[in-house]
């Protein structure tokens, strides 16, 4: 199973098709979740994602705008896809009882 | 008959400007006004010399303000240096080139946003809270390969 800052690293690269480095994983998950992570957080799980070999890194170009350095482009793997929906589909079946149980609250209130 | 008193001129009448072409007056009295009219147009020649080294004084102040604010622009399109020293200490080799590079990106592109001083804020936050996570992953592997975390956690 996976935590919840790894699934929602692994999904903001899903997202972005092969072009996800650390600044627009960052920017996907502010715009998705609402909440900031620092790069240093970003890289910590990346880092923890590619020793369960479920992400991959490959170096890309560098821009003026990063003083020259390159970027690293993440992508999934075949096993880290698996994970993902493995994980994906246990918080659904969580999610099912879970939601008739607060709309039951809800109605009660 | 009522004589003026005045000096005695060759002109009893002088007109003294087109404007006061109606307007007579006696010698002695256009001497003081051409005496007047005198002595405020070298005030205003003086004003107008005064006013034109005070524009040039601004336009030269305004000029420099206005270099000076491209050089601190310019200059402050970089991150702090030590905030990009303090990340390659405390990141690893192989992901160091990417980081830095990241945390270039995300300052660059912060400043253009919310402005300067909002960029630079949240880089040294981002600074600081990258640091404790860099720093955090080998205090944490050391700890867990002896076996301290899970003795911690008991506690």
């Amino acid at each position: 199973m996976l935590g919840t800052l790894e699934m929602h690293v692994m999904l903001a690269i899903l997202r972005q098709n092969g072009t996800a480095y650390g600044v627009s994983i960052a920017d996907t998950l502010q715009e998705r979740t609402g909440k900031r992570h620092s790069l240093g957080a970003i890289y910590t799980t990346l880092e923890r994602l590619k020793d369960k070999k479920y992400v991959t890194g490959r170096v890309g170009e560098a821009t003026a705008e990063r003083g020259g350095r390159k970027k690293t482009y993440f992508a999934l793997t075949g096993v880290g896809q698996s994970a993902l929906d493995e994980t994906l589909n246990a918080t659904a079946r969580l999610q099912e009882g879970a939601r008739g149980r607060r709309l039951i609250g809800a109605f009660a209130k | 008959m009522n004589e003026r008193k005045g000096p005695k001129l060759k002109f009893d009448k002088v007109i003294v400007s087109h404007d006061d072409l109606d307007h007579r007056l006696t010698a002695e009295q256009a001497a003081v006004a051409a005496k007047v009219r005198e002595s405020e147009i070298a005030a205003s020649v003086r004003e107008k010399k005064v006013f034109r080294r005070l524009g040039m004084l601004e336009s030269m102040m305004l000029s420099l303000q206005q270099s000076a604010r491209i050089a601190w622009s310019n200059a402050s399109h970089e991150p702090a240096r030590w905030g990009l020293f303090i990340l390659n200490l405390v990141t690893k080799a192989s992901e160091r080139e990417s980081v830095l590079g990241d945390a270039r990106e995300q300052f660059s592109r912060n400043s253009k946003r919310f402005g300067l001083r909002s960029a630079q804020f949240t880089f040294w936050w981002d600074v600081l809270v990258s640091t404790i996570h860099f720093a955090w992953r080998p205090i944490a592997t050391t700890l867990g390969m002896l076996g301290l975390g899970k003795l911690l956690g008991r506690l």
